[in-house]
């Protein structure tokens, strides 16, 4: 015979378009997937997908397979696409307008399908799409959308790989069918991949500048502005968690250190930009205090401590005014450990620039404030005396503590002192700091939090937003920088207990006496939610160490790591395989022969073994001999079964039949013994 | 979609086959195709994403991205493992004409099967149908005869890409599967032999006069239009009616009729021959240099003496 030569080797095929259902579908779940991203983006780019969106849906519910617009006009569209997004963020790079070209980019191919590549790469768009939501925060709801997301364009991926057979619709069934199944076998080794693979420390490429910007956070600020610590009371998020390794301090000595505020220009409260050359020394009086704090992410450097913090941590650095500053932007949530000491006393003498800084007054303004300041100075009383006298006009004079006191424009220091006499710790701090600095004490204001909520559930300390908090230091020979709480003399309760202030008086309804089951609930809420933090969001390369340390894997040693990764996910590819693959090595026959089959093997145990070569009717006989008081059993059971496997009674009524005959008999059989 | 060196080693292991064949394990290859190469760059763009910025969350969403399509490979080759092909037979056809393999896929197990799709080698890849559980499917292989005698299919691969299309799992089977192919008839006018002896007369110009000859039994392949319906109420069995030409024309086909001309040629225009005589209801002979078929008339005869024709010179298989 001859031979023709080599065949020819067919193109590869994808002759027809996905099928219909299928592309709707995906043009749905690719808008679920960009929602939370639309409503970020710049509204011209959120219209512009929108548009792009209508059409698509037009051209698909107007009955075509697939959109198929000219191409002179899709290219039109997608450049107008691109000038809208050059206007709307001014550049095509950086992470915004990145994401607003992604987001056109995935819309346009969404009209532009004819094969099922295209398809893919909606489905790998919208994969990116899903990550590039995280860049504007890591709330709970925004892992479950993602994780939503990723299952439902799997499933669309799957559904684009179905045809519809001879009439049949689409198999809805099966594509969803296929997606749970994935899904639910693909869970195990997510969560293994997640925590074993290895994490870095560092970023692989720096971080472009606008990498984090825009992400919502509220947090302290480097300076304070009249009403900005009153804003930021009024938020009851998490600002950051805290571990002892000892008992928990007393309410009166939490206080957490945060900026520290040097430079007043009438108005304001600034830090200062550091002078490297100068720095203090400490000395701690008792025994300094261990803790480990989870800091939320707030855009700023600073991180938070027990006042006063004697000992930075990794990758952070204790400042001359004993302010911690990591060395990264906290965009993530970091967590660290520090030392420090409730009862200490800074070094003398004091530097001399640091002297003046701490002297520092605006040269005009507030000249009640300084007359008095000058007269406490010229009846000859000392600093600490002065500190008592300030104090003690916080007590006796009217003062009252207030989150809404009467705005002041000018001189606002002196109309509180003299005037109003309400504030909250803004003013109550400020003033001090104003009056002392008049007075020749140097001063300054710091500003941090002061509370905190235990939470029994966790062991934690849970600070909020809602305990920010202003005080003031003050130096004083022979002790160095003193701690002075103005506020303390005017509401003690605000220290005492720690508790969080509403700003039309009363307390949050979350630490009220009263409704302890609400309170429980939110300690469980937080309790949570610090899990979630330490054991997804914070997972970082410290937590992966210590987890591999329980596990009995060496420190820092990859080799080891990946070893054991490969071996675990090996393991489960094993099982993963055997579960899947048993019942395709078990050809379990036509269900008719199954029960024929189930039915011999109940005869065989009852004594009539059932040859190969004999048939159903002469078995049927020889056991109807054998086992007469069942022999209508069995010549009903062969009846049927022959009846469905060589003759027309084909239904499915009938094999229900069967199979239930065969399972009686079965039951039945327990009864005799013989 | 396979690379093609990838697919000469797959094809250079397979070995033929008798009977139905089962796709195990040892017979099924899978590999990433060219969207699988795609979602795999995807994949890893997103996990140096999330490695840079850090993104705990970033890792979930890549990492359950991974394991479903890790774990679809496991469904892709699950599609094929356990799958058994066989063949039905192919109906003879002539020489250039499209031959069709009657193939069957048996589904033994419960899992439904999707997306597969055979191809043979002269055959362009077609889509099986949906197997249900269970279920056992027929369908058609394609492809051009070429040359008479017997054309075997050669070897046929099965692959699928389901479930999600980023894999492609294939099998290479050489079933024992063939088709007769008969000579292609010589076409254009060919009068049928005319010889000396006394079993061969002149043909008539006409060949629709023929008379009424006799009732015999109806055998299988007896045109219905002859059956005599009459007589056959009254005998109780099938009778048809037997037409011959008055002269009682035998006619014989010999290979020494056809001197003169290639032997393909030669086999061509004896099939001619054969069709036309079959087609006239004449009696015919089939002399030919290996055997002789003796005279006859019917499908069954027409049948053996294609064949013969088609076997020419060859061992039958």
């Amino acid at each position: 015979m001859i031979r023709l030569g080599p065949p020819p080797r067919h193109p590869p095929m994808d002759p027809h378009a996905p099928p219909r259902e299928a592309l709707r579908l995906m043009g749905l779940v690719l808008m679920g997937v960009s929602l939370p991203l639309l409503f970020r983006v710049h509204p011209w780019v959120a219209l512009y997908c929108g548009g792009v969106f209508s059409w698509w849906s037009v051209c698909l519910w107007r009955g075509h397979a697939t959109p198929h617009p000219r191409r002179t006009l899709l290219l039109l569209v997608a450049f107008v696409g691109m000038a809208l997004v050059t206007l709307a963020h001014g550049r095509l790079v950086g992470r915004e307008a990145g994401i607003a070209l992604l987001l056109a980019a995935s819309f346009l191919k969404l009209m532009e399908i004819h094969t099922r590549r295209d398809g893919v790469l909606v489905v790998l768009l919208g994969f990116f799409l899903l990550l590039a939501e995280f860049f504007h925060g890591q709330q709970g709801w925004r892992v479950i959308h993602a994780l939503g997301g990723t299952v439902a364009l799997t499933t669309t991926l799957a559904g684009l790989n179905l045809t519809t057979h001879h009439g049949e619709g689409f198999p809805w069934k099966a594509m969803l069918q296929t997606g749970g199944q994935l899904t639910l076998q693909a869970f195990p080794l997510m969560l293994l991949l997640f925590f074993l693979f290895p994490r870095l420390a560092q970023p692989l490429w720096g971080l472009p500048n606008d990498a984090f910007e825009g992400r919502s956070k509220t947090g302290m600020s480097d300076h304070m502005t009249p009403g900005s610590i009153g804003e930021l009371i009024l938020s009851d998020e998490v600002a950051f968690r805290v571990r002892f390794d000892g008992p928990l301090p007393p309410p009166s000595e939490r206080y957490w250190r945060g900026p520290v505020l040097w430079l007043f220009n009438g108005r304001q409260w600034r830090t200062w930009v550091e002078d490297p050359g100068i720095s203090e020394t400490v000395r701690p009086l008792a025994a300094p205090v261990e803790q480990e704090v989870v800091v939320e992410p707030h855009g700023q450097r600073w991180l938070f401590a027990l006042d006063l913090p004697i000992h930075a941590p990794a990758g952070a650095r204790l400042g001359s005014d004993f302010q911690l500053l990591s060395q990264q932007v906290v965009h993530t949530l970091m967590r660290y450990r520090v030392t420090s000491a409730l009862k200490r006393q800074t070094g003398e003498p004091l530097p001399e620039r640091l002297r003046q800084l701490g002297l520092q007054l605006p040269l005009q303004g507030n000249p009640g404030t300084r007359e008095r300041a000058a007269r406490w100075r010229d009846e000859g009383l000392s600093p600490p005396a002065m500190v008592t006298r300030a104090l003690e006009m916080f007590r006796q004079e009217a003062f009252s503590y207030t989150l809404t006191p009467p705005v002041l424009h000018r001189d606002e220091v002196d109309g509180f002192l003299f005037t109003t006499r309400q504030g909250f710790c803004e003013h109550y701090s400020g003033a001090f700091v104003f009056l002392m600095r008049a007075a020749g004490i140097p001063a300054r204001v710091v500003l941090g939090y002061l509370g905190g909520e235990p939470n029994p559930l966790t062991g934690e300390l849970v600070v909020r937003q809602s305990h920010a908090h202003a005080w003031s230091e003050v130096w004083l020979p022979g002790q160095g920088w003193v701690r002075v709480d103005p506020t303390a003399a005017v509401a003690p309760d605000r220290v005492q207990r720690g508790t969080a202030l509403r700003p039309y008086g009363g307390e949050s309804l979350f630490s009220g006496e009263g409704l302890a089951w609400l309170r429980w609930t939110r300690q469980a809420w937080d309790a949570l939610g610090s899990t979630w933090n330490g054991w997804v969001l914070g997972y970082d390369v410290l937590r992966q160490k210590e987890l591999l340390l329980n596990f009995g894997f060496d420190e820092g040693n990859w080799q080891e790591l990946a070893v054991g990764m490969v071996v675990v996910g090996g393991l489960f590819s094993l099982a993963l395989a055997v579960g899947l693959l048993w019942r395709g090595h078990h050809p379990t026959g036509a269900p008719v022969e199954e029960a024929y089959r189930r039915y011999c093997a109940h005869l065989a145990r009852l004594g009539v073994t059932r040859p190969p070569w004999e048939g159903p009717m002469d078995y049927a006989r020889r056991a109807s001999a054998e086992l007469p008081d069942r022999a209508k059993e069995i010549h009903r059971i062969t009846r049927l079964y022959l009846a469905l496997r060589y003759g027309e009674r084909d239904d499915l009524g009938n094999m229900a039949l069967l199979q239930r005959l065969v399972r009686a008999f079965r039951q039945r059989r327990g009864r005799y013994h013989s | 979609m396979i690379p093609g060196w990838v697919r000469r080693w797959s094809e250079r292991r397979t070995l033929p086959q008798t009977g139905a064949v089962t796709l195990r394990g040892d017979r099924i290859y899978i590999l990433p195709n060219g969207h699988g190469f795609l979602t795999g760059v995807a994949l890893m763009t997103m996990l140096l994403l999330c490695l840079n910025y850090n993104l705990n969350l970033g890792f979930l969403v890549t990492f359950l991205a991974t394991s479903l399509f890790l774990v679809s490979i496991f469904h892709t080759w699950r599609t094929l493992n356990g799958l058994v092909v066989g063949f039905d037979g192919a109906e003879p056809v002539f020489a250039g004409e499209t031959a069709r393999f009657l193939l069957y896929l048996d589904n033994q197990g419960r899992l439904v099967r999707r997306d597969l799709w055979v191809e043979g080698e002269y055959a362009a890849p077609k889509e099986a149908p949906i197997l249900k559980g269970g279920r056992r499917e027929r369908f058609t292989l394609e492809r051009v005869a070429p040359h008479r005698g017997w054309q075997p299919l050669g070897l046929c691969t099965l692959f699928t890409r389901a479930p999600l299309g980023v894999m492609v799992a294939w099998s290479h089977v050489e079933l024992e599967a063939g088709v007769l192919v008969y000579p292609a008839p010589e076409k254009g006018p060919v009068p049928l032999p005319m010889g000396t002896g006394e079993e061969n007369r002149a043909l008539r110009a006409s060949v629709g006069a023929d008379e009424y000859h006799g009732l015999r039994a109806y055998q299988h392949g007896d045109t219905p239009r002859h059956l005599h319906w009459k007589a056959s109420a009254r005998a109780e069995t099938l009778l048809s009616k037997q037409y011959q030409s008055p002269d009682g024309q035998r006619l014989t086909l010999a290979w020494e009729e056809t001197a003169g001309l290639a032997d393909e040629a030669r086999l061509s225009r004896l099939c001619r021959w054969v069709l036309d005589a079959e087609q006239a209801q004449q009696d015919y002979a089939l002399h030919l240099p290996a055997l002789r078929i003796p005279h006859g008339h019917g499908e069954p005869h027409r049948t053996r003496c294609l064949t013969a024709l088609a076997q020419h010179g060859s061992p039958p298989p």
